[in-house]
């Protein structure tokens, strides 16, 4: 092997963001034919080496070599000359422009019209990733979607193709034709660079790994060969990550939903029955676009509903009132996004604690914003959960990604909220801040709040709901004990393969 | 080439070193401005800046000055509010015309305009007209979604014929005058002087107050937090509970408010009658779009940029009597200011490199 | 038809030709801004600078021949020729004239990020400023011994007729069949994605401004060259009506050229109308006037109900500012 240049070298790559050290001396090597993981927490330097590999960004120090030679990745044009293809975890699609021409576009215009689209129909069927070429994007599944991702980086024939978060929005079904994919590509000599954070799919799958912490490769290692658990600690560092579970009190009845069905532009929701109760952490599962948005958002009153008697908090129905109205009765959110949702990056903190208290007397008295008031609040926040910020003044879009969401979740939780509705509460949260928010929501649920987690994570679900239920394709299974499901049957349940009950109720 | 890096933070220097440098830039183009357009450019410079110590007596100058920027900064303060929330009324021109109608409408409606209450009842129909003439885009943009800036600006069109068109038709009055004008309102309902032989009269005050008032709301109350969530985040309203649709409504109503009440006190203060567009109509609304922008939709700078822009004006005007230079020469320098300063914005956030450009070829 | 009916509707074709080249011009050209994900509200202001600086080189170009000096030094009969070659002339710097205004705008909308509605209206009024100071500085007092000569036409029409009615299939062509025309729908798409493919985002667009701003002054010139003689503020709107239209033809370069013949039979219907009534009293006549502003209006309204035929042409990143990750 060692005689054989590496397809692909980095050499002491370094790259700072102002105070920031994304990347620090990293060395990385891909072989041909070798499906490599590079492993890492949100924030390790995962996707500034990815940048740097394809062009998007350059490094402050530190070499590229391709096949053994020395080389400069001025922009993506140049990745993609050489041989380097990216599918992204986001897509860069183009809503209004048909898969043909969003494939085109990407790959500097050798092939146009009927060829082109006679080469994608021919690569779909030998990868089993169908589309129809003439449909513009802007109709097309979050599924489909990724597909066309897949074909425009395959189209130009790469040599190394780098995958990230291949499987977040995929089912099961999906992933392992992914795999299959990917083993083919990989045996007839391209490289592939595989990032995840599903340690089951990289040992299934990879044959090496590299895993970076805080910008440094901390260990290179065939992952077959390694536990979970190691790759685990490996990962995160010697952090203790684990929580016990307190036996909690279940109380009375505090968020009833019947027959609740929205729609908004071509999704819909369906919720036939949910009892949230006082001491109750309640977890909805799911892959992702299934509806999860729509359920924060009638949950939380962004959207609301004609039958007023299909959201019931604390004894009042709710169906028709909005955000405000629904936090009087005692519930508060937490929405997915946390800069453009739950908070207006371009505001101070202060700003950004009266935007869930609106209807809070003491944050404004007759209109007039009380920002001593608001003040106290921000300190109160930043002590409790340890939100690191320069001073009550500093815009939301200042603070990191734990931070803010810790902000965000605290803001909510100070209010000791009778009802909690959280999506996604540690989506993109390095893992000691997400322990905190966890532990934060479970002290909550001790202390008699009833709260819906909405998630994406399945072991964060596990770890602290009482009871689950299933978002699938809009509508919500009936929820059963934790302890009651196996993972088996959630896998079955959140891609829709099975009758699982809830969905056969009316 | 220029790349622009985001800072990572940003205080009161980095503003006030953009705002000194925007208007170094407007002083050095206005300086080639005068150039270029005065065959005495080194009188004109001078003239343009110490204008209210030349000729006539300093406070009439000074009057001149301050009525100006009064219509302006009050106009400009009502559009900053949809602005803060991209909603573009550009349309105050046709606002300001329709609060100059409704006052006069009030005025032939009304009994005894002896009475103390004729001159309130005046501005507040004027403010009642720039009102409900700037809800016909804002529920043109709420029920069917129409893009409201086109609308609102195809209005003042409409509005400015329409003003014509009552003062040749049904309002006409002394069929003598030289232009198409109404009979002019009693005097007991015009705003009286302030201080004699200066522009300064009792419209102004109102319009002061109506400038304090509104920047206090902007400043302290949700209604002004409102409009900068709006402004940045329009999902980050729905989770605060603010309607969009509302916020829309909200902020013609304003800025047509501001806009008819600033119609309402030119009307009682400067004319006392109607006259056809070309001649009753002074481009404030137009110009209050680009103090707006000046200012950065902030109350302080606005008023600043009123100030400045009035000052400019009065002092084009001055030139254009003394030196014979064309007043469009005020124009040309408030565009340049408004590019200056919207350019030099990009300091705040940004710093700028100048960079050779790195070659990207493809293979 | 009697010959009378003939003649009337011929003559309403002529000024229909006449009010919608220029409507067709700016909006072709502005069209190709919007695809691009830029909304450059400051039409009106290229159009004018177009107008004047194609009107100032008109009048150097055409060449003024005395035929009799009766009192000397005074020319009382003259011969003023205008070939084809300096109306081309007088063309291409109305266009350069419309592209320098648009590279500014291109320079602080795309380089420095600044707010493209501000931009946009300051563009307008620049126009405005600068036609106004440079007209009274260029022409003085009485402009009336400025003349240009008569145009040249091709096929009975003007040249610009031509060119604007060939600019319709020749936009579509390249936006939806070429690559270029692909590159522009992509950044206006999604300029992020674009931009993380590795396509210069701020360098496309400011191509397409330029031409949006060639077309634009393109526009003027026709106006005060083949319409009306120049005056100031001689585009009486039409740069806003421009961008109407866009809304109106949803983006499609075809509509876009019923919509500009619709307008202009509407308003050339509405002159002949005075012609048909003399009598007429002024005060409807004025009214009258706000008829082509109102359409608009009802014209927007009829378009905005229909919220998918928009979201299937319209750009996405219409107007939204652009931050490419440093």
């Amino acid at each position: 092997m060692s005689s054989q240049p590496a397809l692909l070298q980095t050499s002491q790559i370094s790259k700072a963001f102002g105070p920031v050290v994304a990347n620090e001396n990293v060395d990385f090597e891909v072989q041909p034919s070798q499906i490599h993981a590079l492993l890492g927490e949100n924030g390790a330097g995962k996707s500034t080496l990815m940048k740097v590999i394809c062009g998007l960004q350059q490094p402050d120090s530190g070499t590229v070599y391709w096949k053994g030679e020395k080389c400069t990745i001025g922009s993506p044009k140049v990745a993609r000359a050489m041989g380097i293809g990216m599918v992204h975890q986001h897509f860069a699609l183009f809503e209004g422009l048909s898969v043909t021409e969003n494939i085109a576009f990407s790959i500097d215009g050798a092939v146009q019209g009927k060829a082109l689209e006679n080469q994608i129909i021919e690569l779909a069927e030998r990868y089993g990733l169908m589309v129809e070429p003439k449909r513009p994007v802007f109709e097309l599944s979050a599924g489909e979607r990724q597909r066309i991702e897949i074909l425009r980086a395959l189209l130009l024939n790469p040599e190394l193709l780098i995958l990230d978060e291949p499987t977040s929005v995929l089912t099961p079904q999906e992933a392992d034709q992914l795999f299959d994919t990917v083993r083919k590509l990989a045996a007839n000599g391209h490289g592939i660079v595989f990032i995840s954070h599903k340690l089951k799919e990289v040992k299934a799958l990879c044959d090496f790994a590299t895993v970076l912490r805080a910008g440094r490769v901390v260990g290179t290692f065939d992952p077959r060969e390694q536990s979970t658990e190691s790759i685990a600690e490996l990962m995160l560092g010697s952090r203790d990550i684990s929580t016990q579970r307190q036996v909690r009190h279940i109380g009375d009845r505090r968020l009833q939903v019947r027959q609740l069905s929205i729609t908004d532009h071509d999704q819909t929701l369906q919720v036939n029955n949910m009892d949230v109760h006082a001491g109750e952490i309640f977890g909805v599962a799911g892959i992702a676009g299934n509806g999860q948005e729509l359920l924060y958002a009638g949950l939380s009153g962004e959207q609301t509903t004609s039958d007023h008697n299909a959201i019931e908090i604390n004894g009042t129905y709710a169906g028709t009132l909005g955000p405000n109205e629904r936090r009087e009765l005692g519930a508060m959110f937490v929405p997915e996004e946390r800069l453009g949702h739950a908070a207006v990056p371009q505001l101070d903190l202060i700003d950004n604690v009266l935007l869930s208290n609106i209807a809070n007397k003491k944050a404004s008295n007759k209109g007039i914003v009380n920002r001593r008031y608001l003040s106290r609040k921000v300190e109160e926040i930043t002590t409790l959960f340890g939100v690191r910020h320069a001073g009550n003044k500093t815009a939301a879009r200042n603070l990191s990604g734990g931070n803010l969401q810790k902000f965000v979740v605290g803001r909510e939780i100070i209010k000791q909220p009778s009802v909690l509705i959280i999506n996604q509460p540690t989506w993109g949260v390095d893992a000691v801040s997400a322990m905190n928010i966890r532990e934060a929501l479970m002290s909550l649920a001790g202390h008699g709040s009833a709260i819906i987690v909405i998630s994406q994570d399945l072991d964060e679900l596990l770890e602290i709901s009482d009871r689950l239920a299933v978002l699938h394709h809009g509508t919500l299974s009936e929820a059963r004990a934790v302890h009651d499901w196996n993972v088996e049957q959630l896998g079955l349940a959140m891609t829709g393969s099975t009758d699982t009950p809830g969905n056969a109720a009316a | 080439m220029i790349q622009l890096e985001l800072r990572q933070n940003t205080n009161w220097w980095t503003s006030l070193r953009s705002i000194l440098l925007a208007l170094l830039i407007t002083a050095a183009f206005s300086v080639a401005v005068l150039f270029v357009m005065s065959d005495r450019p080194a009188d004109a410079i001078w003239q343009m800046l110490s204008f209210p110590w030349q000729g006539r007596r300093m406070e009439v100058q000074f009057g001149l000055v301050l009525q100006q920027s009064a219509y302006l900064a009050v106009i400009a303060l009502g559009l900053s509010v949809g602005y803060r929330a991209n909603i573009w009324n550009i349309g105050a021109e046709g606002q300001f015309a329709f609060g100059s109608i409704g006052a006069y409408a009030a005025y032939l409606l009304m009994g005894s305009p002896d009475s103390g209450w004729a001159f309130p009842a005046l501005l507040l129909a004027g403010i009642i007209g720039g009102c409900l003439w700037a809800m016909i885009p804002a529920f043109l943009r709420v029920t069917c979604n129409t893009n409201e800036l086109l609308t609102s600006l195809m209005l003042v069109y409409v509005a400015s014929h329409l003003l014509t068109y009552l003062c040749i038709g049904p309002l006409k009055g002394d069929p003598k005058a030289g232009q198409a004008e109404t009979y002019p309102i009693a005097e007991s309902v015009q705003a009286s002087k302030l201080i004699s032989g200066t522009e300064l009269h009792t419209g102004l005050l109102v319009l002061f107050v109506a400038f304090i008032i509104l920047a206090a709301i902007l400043l302290f109350t949700l209604l002004g937090y409102r409009l900068k969530v709006a402004q940045h985040t329009p999902r980050a309203e729905r989770f605060a509970g603010f309607s969009p649709n509302n916020t829309v409504w909200l902020s013609f109503a304003i800025s047509g408010a501001m806009a008819g009440l600033a119609g309402a006190v030119y009307l009682t203060a400067e004319t006392g009658k109607l006259i056809q567009a070309e001649n009753y109509l002074e481009n404030f609304g137009f110009a209050a779009i680009i103090i707006a922008f000046l200012g950065r939709l902030h109350p302080v700078g606005i008023l600043l940029a009123a100030l400045m822009i009035s000052y400019v004006n009065v002092g084009a005007s001055y030139i254009q009597a003394s030196l014979q230079v064309d007043d469009s020469v005020a124009e040309l320098i408030e565009v340049v200011a408004l590019f200056a300063f919207l350019g030099c914005a990009v300091l705040d956030q940004y710093t700028v490199k100048f960079k050779r450009t790195t070659t990207r070829k493809v293979a | 038809m009697n010959p009378e009916t003939i003649l009337f509707l011929s003559n309403l074709l002529t000024a229909a030709v006449l009010l919608a080249t220029p409507l067709l011009l700016a909006a072709l050209g502005e069209l190709v801004v919007e695809k691009s994900g830029v909304l450059n509200l400051g039409v009106e202001g290229m159009m004018l600078i177009g107008a004047l600086f194609g009107y100032i080189a008109a009048y150097n170009f055409q060449t003024i021949t005395c035929l009799e000096e009766l009192i000397p030094g005074m020319c009382t009969k003259e011969e003023r020729v205008f070939t084809f070659t300096d109306y081309l002339l007088a063309l291409v710097s109305a266009a350069l004239a419309g592209a320098v205004l648009a590279a500014l705008f291109g320079f602080l909308t795309q380089t420095l990020r600044a707010n493209h509605v501000a931009v946009g209206l300051g563009l307008t009024i620049l126009g405005a400023g600068l036609t106004n100071s440079l007209g009274s500085n260029f022409f003085g007092v009485n402009y009336t011994s400025v003349q240009v000569a008569d145009h040249p036409e091709v096929f009975g029409q003007d040249l610009l007729v031509w060119f604007s009615l060939l600019a319709v299939p020749v936009i579509w062509y390249a936006l939806q069949k070429t690559r270029m025309g692909l590159v522009i729908r992509a950044v206006g798409e999604n300029h992020d994605s674009a931009y993380a493919l590795g396509y210069r985002v701020a360098r496309i667009r400011f191509w397409c401004i330029l031409f949006g701003g060639a077309m634009a002054g393109l526009a003027g010139a026709f106006i005060v060259l083949v319409h009306v003689d120049w005056k100031e503020g001689v585009t009486v709107g039409k740069g806003w009506l421009a961008l109407a239209l866009i809304l109106f033809g949803t983006w499609k370069p075809l509509r876009v050229l019923a919509g500009a013949y619709i307008f202009g039979l509407l308003w050339a219907s509405e002159l002949r109308l005075d012609n048909l009534f003399p009598a007429y009293q002024l005060e409807w006549k004025t009214m009258l006037t706000t008829a082509p502003y109102i359409f608009t209006i009802l014209v927007l309204v009829i378009i905005s109900r229909n919220p998918r035929m928009i979201r299937q042409n319209a750009p996405a990143s219409l107007g939204k500012p652009f931050n490419p990750p440093s």
